[in-house]
């Protein structure tokens, strides 16, 4: 459990402990529950907010695309930011395959300076030669789409430093040389962006 | 990063929400416009670089949008979305001047690559407007052909123009080479009499006995060698600006005729008897000075009251300061632009010796400097050893400082000059590599680090 600190502000008024910001990691739909504790752990230890894992929400199968048979990523948000409490945010993770309306698909999306990303474990799990990516490159790549997409919804945007995780992956092999950090100019402004 | 402004216009809700979520990971700034009267509204309250077009809309569709667009806002560019089967449709936006078109759902790497392309295209245009400006600016720091950014020449400008305005006779104080006909070219541009002649002599560089028919001209047979009739400065000078520099050698005889000429708008040639009219602008210069040339009563006080309606003094180069080193650039571009040698700048100890040096030749004497320097540079930067003929310029010791002092002084100076080359300085102070070694172990002088 995190520690719940406590904050006086003088010329306010008394109120009751803030709990501070984090991050609920919550699967969306049949996904395994390492993926899950992969994220909420890499959240918590890269992207230096609070994370933790909650009991799973039912497929969200209402954003599937007629026509396309892939999830659109936006009303998943919407339906992941709705009631979500004062300093909780949400990352969803889904095994559909995500896309938006006119995008054919995204490793994962997120609102930014809001409450909620989502991100897909379906492309994720592709291996160079079209088998399945060895478990170990999968879950790093869970953590960087993770870490990336929680980042933007503090408010990041995408940087072009080289090897930088908040560059915007185009292909699987650029996602898998980008480097589990942020550059100089992006952790300062994630250390400002965390503290808030 | 570099912001570009993105207006996405589409019919479709969801696209419109999807697109702006998605953009805004981007860092860009993005704004919806359901409609094309949405969309011109849009952009007639600010502008937008690129204008994300849906083609098949209600009401005004994509195509008119377009071209509403780029009449009105020809700097934008626009990418048209398309969906499936509708090629031609695309096509046809391409022809009527969209950059490009997206088919929906387009690849994310397609729409990255656009947009990135876009930002980098962007910061080069603002990249070449700001270099554009600070062109501007440093244009701005030239007045004809003088150049100078320090606050002493930027108030001298100003000087100029106002002087220019007035149609009365100005007095130019300055040491040599520090431009005085520039300025007086520069106030004749700027004078009513612009577009008459500007016609200029040196008074100090005629003989005497000459400088009279020089100015007046003559009618033939005025003297013995003047087989010809002969038009003078001041005749040429009809309708425009006479410049007369080095004003301070003129005889006091010449002095009464000029104060005449000028009060009369008339005068005679050199044994004529007929009275010639010229209307000139008068201006005058030296580098003497001036209360001197009066109480020695070389200049007559008549003649100067006459003259110096508007006295200006142009400060020496050891005066202005940044000027050096702006002025320094500008005959290097120059030089090593006329004799195609590609030096592009000086080093650090180049600059700080320009910096100190006296300039007692001024302007002229930089120029000088720097052309001799492009000749004899090797490198892509001259350097202080390319400027080592600076540092024959005596230093003025202050009087009655021991021979010791001045001595200690000197070589360490002339070391500095030379950009502690040894062999070089000891070359410049005509004493051996030995000699000048224990001279400096004498003093105490060590190269600093
Ligand atoms: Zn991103
Ligand atoms: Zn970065």
């Amino acid at each position: 459990m995190w520690q719940v600190p406590v904050e006086h502000r003088s010329g306010c008024e008394e109120k009751p402990l803030t709990k501070r910001r984090h991050v609920e990691v919550v699967a969306l739909g049949q996904v395994e529950e390492l993926a899950i504790s992969v994220a909420a752990a890499n959240i918590q230890a890269i992207l230096g907010l609070m994370a933790r894992v909650v009991p799973p929400w039912s497929d969200p199968d209402y954003a599937v695309l007629p026509g396309r048979g892939q999830y659109n990523a936006i009303p998943v948000l919407k339906e992941l930011s709705r009631q979500a409490e004062n300093n909780t945010l949400r990352l969803g993770i889904t095994s559909a395959d995500l896309c938006l309306p006119f995008l054919s698909f995204v490793y994962g999306e997120a609102q930014v300076n809001g409450k909620a990303a989502v991100i897909s474990l379906h492309r994720l799990k592709r291996g160079p030669d079209g088998k399945t990516a060895p478990s170990g490159l999968f879950l790093q790549r869970l953590a960087k789409v993770a870490i990336h997409e929680t980042a933007h919804v503090i408010g990041m945007t995408h940087c072009r430093q080289q090897g930088c995780i908040m560059c915007f992956s185009l292909e699987l092999e650029f996602l898998d040389a980008l480097s589990m950090s942020f550059c100089p100019d992006c952790d300062l402004d994630r250390r400002r962006r965390v503290r808030i | 990063m570099n912001d570009l402004r993105i207006l996405v216009v589409d019919d479709e809700e969801a696209v419109r929400e999807s697109m702006a979520a998605w953009l805004e990971k981007t860092g860009y700034t993005v704004s919806l416009a359901k409609n094309g009267p949405d969309a011109l509204a849009f952009l007639s309250r600010e502008p937008f670089d690129l204008v994300l077009l849906d083609i098949k809309m209600p009401g005004m569709d994509g195509h008119e949008l377009l071209r509403e667009i780029r009449q009105h806002h020809p700097d934008t560019i626009i990418v048209m979305i398309t969906a499936y089967g509708s090629i031609d449709s695309a096509v046809t936006a391409m022809k009527e001047g969209a950059s490009d078109y997206l088919r929906k759902p387009f690849n994310p790497k397609d729409l990255i690559q656009l947009v990135e392309k876009l930002a980098k295209e962007k910061e080069m245009a603002d990249e070449y407007r700001l270099a554009r400006d600070r062109l501007a600016a440093y244009e701005n720091k030239e007045f004809g052909d003088l150049i100078g950014c320090s606050e002493v020449m930027q108030s001298l400008f100003q000087q100029i123009e106002e002087v220019a305005r007035a149609d009365v006779p100005v007095l130019i104080t300055g040491e040599t080479g520090t431009g005085k006909e520039l300025v007086a070219r520069a106030i004749h541009s700027h004078s009513s009499r612009a577009s008459g002649p500007f016609v200029a002599i040196n008074c100090g560089a005629v003989p005497e006995q000459l400088l009279e028919s020089e100015l007046f001209g003559h009618e033939r047979g005025a003297f013995t060698d003047a087989v010809k009739a002969r038009v003078g400065r001041l005749e040429m000078a009809d309708q425009g600006t006479l410049f007369l520099d080095e004003v301070g050698e003129i005889s006091a005889q010449m002095q009464v005729s000029l104060l005449r000429a000028l009060d009369e708008k008339s005068f005679f040639r050199v044994g004529g008897s007929r009275q010639v009219k010229s209307d000139f602008r008068l201006i005058c210069a030296t580098h003497q000075d001036v209360q001197a040339l009066l109480k020695s009563g070389q200049m007559r006080s008549d003649f100067f009251y006459r003259i110096s309606v508007m006295p200006m003094h142009i400060p020496p180069l050891r005066k202005r300061g940044d000027d050096i080193i702006l002025l320094a650039r500008r005959f290097l571009e120059r030089f090593s632009h006329e004799i195609n040698k590609p030096i592009e700048d000086f080093t650090p100890p180049a600059y700080r010796l320009l910096n100190r040096h006296n300039w007692s030749g001024n302007v002229r004497e930089l120029i000088n400097v720097i052309e001799r320097a492009v000749m004899v540079g090797q490198g892509s930067k001259i350097d202080a050893e390319d400027l080592s003929f600076l540092g024959s310029e005596p230093a003025t010791p202050s009087p009655g400082a021991p021979l010791r002092e001045v001595e200690a002084k000197h070589i360490r100076q002339t070391l500095e000059d030379c950009g502690w080359n040894i062999s070089r300085a000891a070359e410049v102070l005509e004493i051996d590599r030995g000699t000048l070694a224990r001279h400096m172990k004498k003093h105490g002088i060590v190269k600093p680090r």
